[in-house]
């Protein structure tokens, strides 16, 4: 019988804990891939979590139908939730076409060291299993918003509001507990708070020492395998001023160990009832704003009654603005959102036009032909010229969706989408 | 009224689009009438007062599936309306009205840019839309340049690149059925592109019947820059003939209406018919093409 290597076990865990799921099962019922995925961080039992990045990728590729790509520059979250900082990856719920499934896929920033890699590829995978119906119902509100420009505005107002930083904050320390309760499990808190009984032992972790010593471990792999009964003492003392340091408010805008260490000394409290409670609460809110099924589109029946309380104004617009002049250099730039191209003169047009290159391998969109994202398949795409006339002639706004560039790979790897 | 007499009533406006309300709302969008409300006001509304509130749901569940012209059919399976209703005349009005319009708007709705109509039309897509059911209208002709050509497939192409992205469902089907390895039935030339994407549309989004069918497909040649009657365009006619004959789409009606004589027939799925009734417009019985000696010229 040989022996299975590290890799090989962490890969037959995976697929023992995780299973298949097609990605037509993911999108037509969202709360699946949540609960196999939050059943199996957060059970009390665990005491294993998967490190390998490229177990944990591969598992999500092959079985699960959701591509990871790599990206050699800046990745940022597509939507306008994002917290305003350097992302490592983003999960997209690319939310092409209002009314038909969509396209998922996460992107990672491929120059970081491995042990990073795997912290931002589980943090992304958090997004999936808490947030992936509030990230389809927000997908959806581009394409309400070419329905009905006035919408952005109201939108506008929410995310300028107390309500909406809440939820960008929540948004992120959610996944955040996601990905340090996978590799840190919940069942060594129960053995930290044993050890933290034992004071003034120079041979003994307490608990603060175990927890910076689990943490460690998820960013510096060197740090596994036995430990020096002489590193004890500082690991211990390392663990305390780590605690004293995450006394403060979530570190949003924080470094990825900043927000890890914060998320991982108030786990017990995160994970608390009174603070589902407060969490169910934010959600519920958002959710009535943004609609609770992905694919609630009242727009679509002709009516719609404003959705928030305050009066909404063209100053609370937040999709970014191109000129017309500036649409063919605008679209080859790194986009990880769509953009508007307003009529001269017209702030609020009767409906934007939503339009997204075909498919290509053509790394620049200006040289594509480019689709309205509602017509059929079959109607032909055109040049990206031929749209901006159109907007002109018919004065309305377009809806630009270029190709972000985990996009432009995946269509130079001939990946199908 | 009995079934005959009111289908005859209806058909005296041809519309062989399902007016269901996603449509009609398009149509609403379009030309800023409220359709919706008028049904409701002149057929729903009484319906509820003379038979009650379960034939008005039965006739709301019906517009929404079978669509406006099918829904006032079925009428005829009602109990008898009493005599001094003037329902069915008002709904055959209504009907007339909103079909013609919906007939003098159909190309502006189908080339809207305006999403608010486009997402209308996506949902029927969704939804399998098909005029499988209803009467069919005469066609434009498409009439050949020259005389059609042998079907030969166009040479293999291994730097070809797709001019539209591949049907959404059919990325769907081969996902759930756990393949991605697309690369294998990757198309080589434009008519394998075409004939995929035919295919997928039929398969997908419904079967348009055999009146609009071929019609379909040359239009789709011509979008392509291929002419239906080159040896490419009649090598695409030619496959999707077999496609049909093999059931890729399921069953369907082979009965039509000759343009000429009105009668029933059941045409052969042939090239050379093909040819012959999308240069005339319609499908022609073997009566009629022989005593009008047509061909294709």
């Amino acid at each position: 019988m040989s022996l299975q290597s590290t890799e090989e076990l962490e890969r037959g865990e995976l697929d023992r804990a995780l299973g298949r799921l097609g990605s037509s099962t993911i999108l037509s019922d969202p709360s699946k891939p949540g609960k196999r995925l939050t059943d199996y961080v957060f059970d009390p039992m665990r005491r294993t979590g998967v490190s390998s990045y490229e177990a944990i990728r591969d598992h999500f590729d092959q079985h699960w139908s959701v591509t990871c790509v790599e990206i050699d520059s800046e990745v940022r979250e597509s939507l306008p939730f994002s917290a305003p900082r350097d992302d490592l990856g983003c999960f997209s719920v690319r939310m092409l076409f209002a009314i038909r499934k969509s396209e998922l896929y996460l992107a990672i920033r491929g120059d970081l060291r491995n042990c990073n890699k795997t912290v931002a590829l589980l943090h992304e995978i958090g997004h999936l299993a808490f947030h992936f119906p509030l990230l389809q119902s927000i997908g959806t509100l581009y394409h309400r918003i070419s329905m009905d420009p006035r919408l952005e505005f109201e939108i506008g107002g929410y995310l300028r509001s107390s309500a909406g930083t809440e939820m960008i904050s929540l948004l992120e320390l959610e996944a955040d507990l996601f990905a340090v309760s996978w590799l840190v499990p919940l069942a060594y808190d129960e053995e930290r708070q044993s050890s933290g009984n034992q004071e003034g032992s120079e041979s003994r972790l307490t608990g603060d020492g175990l927890r910076y010593l689990l943490l460690r471990r998820c960013f510096d792999h060197g740090t596994d395998g036995e430990i020096h009964a002489a590193k004890i003492p500082g690991y211990n003392q390392l663990g305390e001023d780590l605690r004293r340091t995450t006394e403060g408010a979530y570190p949003l805008h924080g470094s990825l160990w900043e927000r890890l260490s914060w998320v991982l000394c108030q786990r017990d409290e995160l994970l608390s009832p009174s603070r589902s409670k407060q969490r169910q609460e934010s959600m519920r809110q958002c959710l009535e704003l943004f609609g609770f099924s992905p694919r609630w589109i009242p727009e679509m029946a002709g009516k719609r009654h404003p959705i928030w309380r305050d009066q909404p104004n063209e100053d609370q617009a937040w999709i970014p603005r191109r000129t017309p002049e500036e649409l063919e250099s605008a679209v080859d730039l790194h986009h990880w959102e769509p953009f508007l191209v307003l009529p001269s003169g017209k702030s609020v047009p009767a409906y934007h036009i939503p339009i997204t290159p075909a498919p290509n391998r053509e790394k620049r969109d200006s040289k594509v032909e480019w689709r309205h994202v509602g017509k059929a398949d079959s109607v032909m795409p055109a040049a990206l010229s031929h749209w901006r006339k159109t907007a002109e002639d018919q004065q309305v706004g377009l809806l630009v969706f270029p190709r972000n560039p985990a996009e432009r790979m995946l269509d130079e790897m001939r990946v199908i989408r | 009224m009995d079934y005959k007499e009111l289908q005859e009533r209806l058909n005296w406006v041809k519309c062989p689009y399902r007016l269901t309300p996603a449509r009609l709302q398009a149509l609403n969008i379009l030309t800023e009438q409220q359709y919706l409300v008028m049904i409701t006001q002149s057929i729903i509304g009484p319906l509820a007062r003379i038979f009650g509130i379960e034939a008005a749901d039965q006739f709301e569940r019906d517009l929404k599936t079978f669509g406006l012209y099918e829904a006032i059919l079925y009428f005829h399976s009602y109990p008898a309306f009493p005599e001094e209703e003037t329902l069915i005349e008002d709904a055959c009005a209504l009907y007339h009205r909103i079909a013609a319009e919906y007939m003098a708007n159909h190309l502006k709705i189908l080339n809207s840019d305006d999403p608010n109509i486009q997402n209308q039309l996506a949902l029927l897509r969704e939804q399998g839309d098909s005029p499988h059911n209803l009467q069919g209208v005469p066609q434009p002709a498409i009439k050949p340049s020259t005389p059609p050509q042998h079907p030969m497939r166009p040479p293999d192409d291994e730097n070809y690149e797709r001019r539209l992205p591949i049907h959404h469902d059919t990325i769907s089907f081969l996902d759930g059925m756990g393949s991605r390895a697309f690369d294998e039935s990757k198309p080589k030339n434009v008519a394998d592109e075409i004939v995929e994407h035919l295919d997928a549309r039929f398969m997908f989004e419904g079967f348009p019947g055999i009146d609009p069918v071929f019609f379909e497909i040359a239009t789709f040649c011509q979008r392509f820059g291929v002419d239906p009657f080159d040896s490419t365009g009649q090598w695409v006619i030619q496959t999707m003939c077999e496609h049909m004959e093999g059931e890729y789409f399921g069953d369907f009606n082979r009965w039509t209406e000759c343009g000429l004589c009105g009668g029933e027939l059941m045409p052969l799925i042939m090239l050379e018919n093909i040819n012959l009734t999308l240069a005339l417009g319609g499908w022609i019985c073997p009566d009629c093409i022989e005593r009008q000696a047509l061909k294709i010229t």
